[in-house]
């Protein structure tokens, strides 16, 4: 076996007394696509931006291509050959893809731009990660699609001839055929002997993509090796130190009275109702439209950008849609306010110090339980939910899994909007899937599986009839 | 675990209170500091009162500033509705109402350009920055075209005595409008920290989709902040008017960034979603107490008491008078401003 | 968030567009075009002071057959504006230009482009350190300033503690009256301590009331005041009342205007260097009328001065100074 392209030895860092990362040895192969898991908090973006040279290790060492690697800012990895393509794009809107496929290092003769020779690079690079067909380098950035952004991202890094690639959940706001095609361009730099790591949550598309896996928990490597020999079981059990049960289909049950009607559409009482589609078929679009007609209360998909006030605490966000309840003559009562955070705190088990503590120091799986807890105390029937375990781990997923389960079996009419088929097939009892803005039929859980989803995302149901 | 430690009642004061120590420990230097340098005129009862009526108008002017910045806007149109309604309220004096009936008039013209303001803001989605520039000028210019462009001196009445620094009864120690600015910034205060009202508009400032989620009206917090802004431009204006016996057109130019300043040293964000009505008001009387005691430092008399001679005789001879000029006092705030907006950045990091 | 959000609306545009025009057809009036016309700039458009000028200079205008165009900056400290003010009347082709300069430096260069276009300028109110000038029609403000010491000396019978206040940095007239206050006082009143001479009470009234303020608060013995112009002296004679310490504090002032005048009157002023504004704007537009026919006109043209005292305040001479023909020339 050759020399790795990128090795850890023994890199640990600690935040405050803390330890973050304790002793992690990593070996980064050419040409391999080497998949690093963890569940949140276990130490994976912190030993990412280590790699990156955005923090700097406390002890360890790393060596790229045998010489001693120590950045001490991410231009300093850049210039050594080691790129990030980060979980959202920086991608400047108001330039051309080609603009910003040469950021950094534009062609310039007595620095005026070269606009052909520009346009020139970022074709041949998109065309080598195989998006050539894809996107238009002479188009504007701002028409970018989410997916196509991130391909963007990776034809920058190709024209750097990286020698190592550290994508951080590249796929998170991205649709099946978005990923896929991702995937091809991450392959095309794999094998022209770039050295990949990838931080992942989603373990089916690890199995797909990666060739190796390292698991760390609680800032430690807990396993390592092929994808080959390594089971999911073996790597949930990695993950969560024990085995998880996965969650079982929940049995078609009799719903009750019905909570909203329009046209074939009915939601009743007591169902959970999922919605599967590619991103950009209009999901999101459709279930703000019903929260704006029933006034449901909803659950965004983007926690930071629409979700919390970021800057506010765990009981000022979770009450904001209810504090005329909460006072008297318009004046607060900050004793309620922390009550209820108390009451669903203990409820849905959230980790946190206390209701005043800010939303923007818990993890995401905590911030996603704060969330689902404002619609339910909002005490609509109708509750909708986008992406409800987008970005967060497989412990926080089951029992958010089991929070909307609780919720419609005390009567409440849930709509879960997900990218990600099992999920719809493991949580909800019926299934319809939203294609090119409208909505097949309605149909029960046990009719559909995860092949005949993915089929409905790319070519519809057929006889679209309850948009 | 006991009640009141179950509710966490102190963890959410404690932010806004560790925002507050840094001006107010400024402002305690900046006190302690003159008390040292001019104990004789800065440490007198007459001082104090002199300080707080030379306060009001601009910590009249941070308290509406902060609503608007706190829900993520700004508003540089305060300094010219300061004048606007200080020319209002004279001209009706002079046109033989009352102070009462001024007073009001007054303080109506500045709701209505605070209105003007939110409507541009809120309803036409205008750039605060550009809509409040807007309405600076216009304000500025009715203010001058109304003065026939020149200060109106109408007969004193009963409310010129507003503004006395030695007020009659003597048992309110400071000027009434002084008291008037206490009033009211309790009274703003209060709406801002406990109130629903207060939490749509920190919730607005934070994170403006995520309040039109829960249903906050948006639209219509942004735009009672600006109104709010202008009231209070408005009272600041009447004040003003009775401060200088004249409805002065010119009067407060300059000053919103006067107020902004404040604001921002009393800890607030600009981008929105924090700031407190007591940190703003420690932040323009920081201000205030500064000016006022570069005016009063006398090198001469700090040999008198038990300084040095010669320290007080170089000082004299650096500075090439015998008190501080001007200029030093520019520094000053500057540097108040500039340490401010580090110590900001810090807290975000 | 979408960019468009933060574009105006067409609607808003329309509003924002129909303001202008209003705002923009409001402040061109129209003007006869047979006359010599002279640019006449005041240092600011707010004072009382300013606008006796004004009177003055539509009375000489008339006398010399000529009109005027009289526009100012908007604040008595704002340099630049003045010389906008300037540009646009060279731009305009103006005959002649009349100006009381806010600085003795800044607005030479753009006077020396306008003499250079062959149009001549007659200085007043306020020198400045430029020789391409016509004639320089003022206040010997150093002689009011000694008018002012004398007056102060007679009234503290040359003994007590002494308060100067200045005007505001860069100003030339208020700067000579202030020295000539200075250095009279240490010539002929020994027993005189000036005990503050180095406050700046700034441009706006605003300013220099607080000024005054801390100033009375940092000499709580205090015999004397002495403050350059209508808006210091306004600002000295209202801190005095306020902080009642008019009684024991006398005040000598500079300028006179409507509430100053009433203030002599009730004895919060001791007494007021008063100029003759109206005189001088009559005389800057003859000046300048003059140089226009092509006739010689002396380099320095003096306006006068005169001490104004709660005795002499009623005598006629005195009083056709305090209450010129305003409302007979400004309408």
């Amino acid at each position: 076996m050759t020399s790795p392209t990128l090795c850890l030895r023994g890199v640990r860092k600690a935040f405050g007394g803390v330890l973050a990362v304790r002793g992690v040895d990593l070996d980064l192969a050419a040409g391999e696509i080497h998949a690093v898991l963890g569940e949140n908090g276990a130490g994976k973006s912190t030993l990412l931006r280590i790699m990156a040279g955005a923090e700097q290790s406390d002890s360890g060492s790393m060596q790229l291509k045998r010489q001693t690697y120590a950045p001490r800012a991410p231009r300093d990895a850049r210039a050594a050959g080691v790129c990030v393509v980060h979980q959202e794009p920086a991608i400047a809107d108001h330039r051309t893809v080609a603009d910003n496929i040469n950021l950094g290092r534009e062609i310039s003769s007595c620095g005026v731009i070269d606009r052909s020779a520009q346009l020139q690079t970022a074709r041949m690079a998109l065309e080598a990660i195989g998006a050539g067909s894809l996107v238009d380098p002479a188009a504007s950035a701002s028409t970018l699609t989410s997916g196509t952004r991130q391909l963007v991202e990776i034809a920058r890094a190709f024209v750097s001839h990286p020698s190592v690639l550290l994508l951080d959940e590249p796929t998170s706001s991205l649709g099946r055929v978005e990923a896929d095609q991702l995937w091809v361009a991450v392959r095309t730099l794999a094998k022209s002997g770039v050295a990949i790591a990838l931080v992942s949550h989603r373990l089916d598309e690890v199995r797909r993509i990666a060739d190796r896996a390292t698991i760390l928990r609680d800032g430690a490597v807990v396993e390592s090796g092929l994808l080959a020999i390594l089971d999911d079981d073996a790597l949930v059990r990695a993950m969560s130190g024990s085995a998880i049960q996965t969650p079982t289909a929940r049995g078609t049950r009799i719903a009750g009275k019905v909570c909203f009607q329009e046209g074939a559409l009915q939601l009743r009482a007591g169902e959970i109702f999922g919605v599967g589609g590619l991103v950009g078929s209009g999901r999101s679009r459709w279930l703000r439209g019903l929260a704006q007609k029933t006034l449901a209360a909803r659950v965004s998909e983007d926690r930071r950008g629409e979700g919390f006030a970021q800057s506010l605490s765990i009981a000022e966000n979770l009450t904001l849609p209810f504090l005329g309840r909460l006072s008297r003559w318009g004046i607060l009562r900050s004793n309620d306010q922390a009550r209820l955070a108390n009451k669903w705190r203990d409820a849905l088990s959230i980790k946190c110090t206390g209701p005043w503590q800010r939303i923007s120091e818990l993890s995401g799986g905590n911030q996603q339980k704060v969330a689902i807890a404002r619609v339910l105390e909002q005490g609509t029937a109708l509750v909708l939910v986008d992406e409800p375990t987008r970005g967060i781990d497989v412990a926080a997923k089951a029992a958010i899994h089991d929070i909307l389960r609780r919720a419609a079996d005390d009567g409440h009419s849930i709509v879960v909007v997900s990218s990600e088929s099992r999920e719809l097939l493991t949580l909800c009892d019926r299934i319809a899937v939203m294609w090119r803005g409208t909505l097949g039929v309605a149909r029960p859980t046990h009719e559909w599986d995860e092949h005949s989803i993915v089929d409905a995302d790319l070519r519809g149901s057929g006889a679209e009839s309850a948009a | 675990m006991s009640a009141a430690n179950e509710l966490d009642r102190s963890a959410r004061f404690k932010r806004a209170f560790k925002r507050l120590l840094g001006p107010s420990a400024a402002l305690c230097a900046v006190i302690l500091v003159f008390s040292l340098v001019a104990p004789e005129s800065f440490c007198t009862v007459q001082n104090a009162r002199t300080l707080s009526a030379q306060s009001v108008v601009v910590v009249l002017g941070a308290i509406g500033m902060t609503f608007v910045v706190v829900g993520g806007g700004i508003d540089l149109s305060i300094g010219s509705v300061i004048a606007l309604s200080s020319v209002a309220a004279a001209l009706m004096v002079r046109a033989g109402f009352g102070s009462a009936a001024a007073g009001f008039v007054g303080c109506a013209v500045g709701l209505i350009v605070g209105c003007v303001n939110g409507f541009l803001v809120a309803s036409f989605r205008l750039p605060a920055f550009i809509a409040t520039l807007g309405t600076m000028g216009i304000a500025r210019g009715v203010a001058k075209w109304l003065a026939s462009q020149s200060t109106i001196y109408p007969p004193e009445g009963w409310a010129s005595s507003l503004m006395a620094k030695n007020p009659d009864p003597a048992w309110l120690l400071v000027a009434p409008g002084v008291w008037i600015t206490i009033i009211v910034a309790l009274a703003f205060g209060f709406i801002l920290s406990r109130t629903v009202f207060g939490a749509w508009v920190t919730a607005v400032g934070s994170n403006e989709s995520a309040a039109r989620l829960c249903g906050v009206p948006v639209a219509r917090v942004r735009w009672s902040t600006y109104a709010l802004c202008g009231l209070l431009a408005g009272v600041a204006g009447v004040l003003q008017f009775h401060r200088l016996s004249g409805g002065d057109p010119t009067t407060a130019t300059g000053k919103e960034l006067e107020v902004i300043a404040a604001v921002v040293i009393g800890g607030a964000a600009l981008s929105g979603g924090f700031g407190t009505i007591g940190g703003s008001i420690v932040g323009a009387i920081l201000m205030a107490a500064l000016a006022n005691g570069c005016n009063l430092v006398d090198w001469t008399a700090l040999g008198r008491w038990g300084g040095s001679p010669e320290l007080a005789q170089t000082l004299s001879h650096w500075f090439g008078s015998s008190g501080i000029p001007n200029y030093v006092q520019e520094i000053l705030v500057g540097v108040v401003i500039v340490i401010a907006a580090l110590a900001d950045r810090r807290r975000h990091r | 968030m979408h960019p468009t959000k933060y574009l105006p609306s067409p609607r808003s545009s329309l509003v924002i567009a129909s303001l202008a025009i209003i705002v923009g057809t409001g402040a061109f009036a129209t003007q006869e075009k047979a006359k010599p016309m002279i640019a006449v700039i005041p240092k600011g458009t707010t004072h009382e002071f300013w606008k006796t000028v004004h009177a003055g200079a539509l009375k000489g205008a008339s006398e010399a057959g000529v009109d005027i165009l009289w526009k100012g900056p908007a604040r008595e400290d704002d340099r630049d504006d003045q010389i906008k003010v300037v540009e646009s009347a060279v731009s305009r082709n103006v005959q002649g230009i009349v100006i009381a300069p806010l600085d003795e430096q800044a607005l030479v260069p753009s006077l020396r482009e306008a003499a250079a276009g062959k149009i001549p300028v007659v200085i007043f109110d306020s020198g400045i350190k430029w020789d391409g000038r016509s004639s320089f029609v003022a206040t010997d403000n150093r002689h009011g300033g000694s008018l002012a010491a004398d007056e102060m000396g007679r009234i503290l019978a040359g003994k007590g503690r002494v308060v100067m206040m200045r005007y505001a940095e860069g100003s030339a007239s208020t700067g000579l009256r202030e020295e000539g206050f200075l250095s009279t006082i240490k010539e002929k009143f020994p027993g005189i301590e000036i005990v503050s001479s180095d406050q700046y009470g700034g441009a706006t009234v605003d300013s220099a009331y607080k000024v005054a303020e801390n100033l009375l608060n940092r000499f709580p013995e205090l015999d004397g005041m002495y403050s350059p112009n209508e808006s210091t002296s306004y600002a000295c004679m209202k801190a005095l009342t306020d902080l009642r310490r008019g009684t024991k504090v006398h005040l000598v002032g500079f300028d006179a205007s409507e509430k100053l005048v009433a203030g002599l009157r009730a004895g919060s002023i001791d007494a007021l260097v008063v100029q003759n504004p109206f005189r001088m704007g009559e005389l800057a537009v003859t000046t300048m009328a003059k140089v226009i026919r092509g006739e010689t006109v002396p380099a320095n043209v003096d306006t006068g001065c005169t001490l104004v005292t709660r005795t002499n305040i009623d005598e006629p001479a005195i009083r056709t100074v305090l209450e010129p023909p305003i409302a007979e020339w400004l309408k």
